[in-house]
């Protein structure tokens, strides 16, 4: 983390260039992160590219005493809650399409695909902390600090999340197949 | 299974256990059947996320990116213009096309009433807008035209008059060049007098529809003046060519 720190002072006091490591090192969970949040993988792109010119546009906003990637996530988060807050206005939750991702194939299964499914039409603040806790690699104080709720809350909505990926996941006879 | 159980379970799948707890949740798991199909559930939920969470994705932004905010650096101030965001509420967007037209109209107003395009009337009181080369003022007792044409060796002035209440008209000629019979009544209702006639003015009194012309060779110039009740309603310079006024 002290590295990205000292990348953002570097560009801060003009080396614009260097903000390219940043973004080669945060796109790839940035994107799946996007991704995972509004199952559009063709948007996903653009959404990332977005939410690295918005980072880097309020760069001087940063408090270093966050993690960079904990800025980013929550940039991250807030945009595709917002494009998704877009898509509701023209498509029901209900008919929300399949989940095309570009990536996936025949090797994933079926229980991937039921997996992707039923992540994408969980409410978004369940979907949000198990998004980050597993898409993120963050941990509880991570998403605390992203979602801005406390730890205790981040941990009990988990929980929540889990148990209703769980039964959504039982239904469909996921565990069937294990 | 107590909700406090299911949450250390779900610690311990997370690797997040309180070294305190393991024994307690061991002792769980291995008494409680239901316990264990939990956890196993729970791990297979685990996993199958794990999985489809390392699974690699293709996506290189950072070439756009970069490209992006190099050229928005070399114009900070753009980014810092946020004009769509005016126009997101659609009221205000409409407020804004109003305020725009209603500002766009004022500025027309003023150019076209600040700048008329026939002769700048002067002192006269009630003088309207009239074509170029013609010049009129009017009040609530008289109307009064003047149609100025331009020969390239006469100054010819067409001056139609509508008084209800007597009307002097004085019309001087400096350079003595302009003689009575250059002054020619075309209305019936001619002249009620011409009142004097000193070597430079011509004065007349008028009463009802009046329209005389006046054709000189004069360059320099004819001063009309309309004048009641020892004021001057009207006062007017026509030249050949060109009026001053």
């Amino acid at each position: 983390m002290d590295e990205d720190r000292k990348i953002i002072a570097r560009i801060i006091n003009g080396s614009v260039d260097q903000y390219r490591k940043l973004v080669e090192k945060y796109q790839q969970p940035v994107y799946r992160v996007i991704l995972k949040m509004t199952g559009d993988a063709e948007n996903a792109k653009e959404l990332t590219q977005d939410v690295f010119v918005r980072a880097y546009e309020s760069l001087e906003q940063y408090n270093p005493e966050y993690k960079f990637f904990s800025w980013v996530y929550r940039i991250a988060i807030n945009t595709a809650l917002a494009f998704i807050k877009r898509q509701k206005r023209f498509v029901h939750a209900e008919h929300l399409p399949e989940i095309a991702e570009e990536n996936f194939n025949e090797h994933d299964g079926e229980r991937m695909q039921i997996i992707k499914q039923t992540l994408q039409k969980m409410p978004v603040n369940y979907k949000t902390v198990i998004v980050l806790k597993y898409y993120a690699g963050c941990s509880y104080a991570d998403i605390a600090t992203i979602t801005g709720e406390e730890e205790k809350k981040v941990k009990s909505r988990l929980f929540d999340g889990r148990k209703l990926l769980k039964k959504q996941l039982l239904e469909k006879g996921l565990f069937n197949n294990f | 299974m107590k909700k406090k159980e299911k949450i250390l379970i779900q610690q311990k799948i997370d690797g997040v256990l309180p070294p305190a707890d393991e024994k307690r949740v061991d002792e769980i798991l291995k008494k409680s059947g239901k316990a264990r199909a939990y956890f196993e559930k729970l791990a297979r939920v685990d996993k199958a996320l794990k999985n489809d969470a390392e699974k690699p994705l293709e996506v290189d932004v950072a070439n756009r990116v970069m490209k992006t905010i190099t050229k928005k650096n070399h114009q900070p101030s753009i980014s810092k213009i946020k004009p769509i965001r005016l126009y997101e509420n659609r009221f205000l967007k409409y407020a804004a096309v109003l305020f725009f037209g209603l500002l766009l109209g004022a500025t027309a107003g003023w150019f076209i009433f600040s700048n008329p395009q026939t002769g700048n009337t002067g002192n006269m009181a009630g003088t309207i807008a009239t074509p170029p080369g013609e010049h009129a003022f009017s009040d609530e007792l008289t109307s009064i035209k003047i149609q100025q044409f331009n020969t390239s060796e006469y100054l010819v002035a067409l001056v139609t008059i509508e008084t209800k209440k007597e009307l002097n008209c004085e019309i001087t000629d400096n350079l003595h060049v302009l003689m009575p019979n250059d002054i020619i009544p075309l209305s019936t209702n001619r002249f009620l007098a011409q009142t004097t006639n000193n070597e430079r003015t011509y004065r007349y009194t008028i009463i009802g529809p009046t329209v005389f012309q006046i054709i000189t060779e004069n360059n320099n110039g004819l001063d009309i003046k309309f004048i009641r009740n020892s004021q001057i309603l009207a006062h007017k310079k026509i030249k050949r060519k060109e009026t001053n006024f």
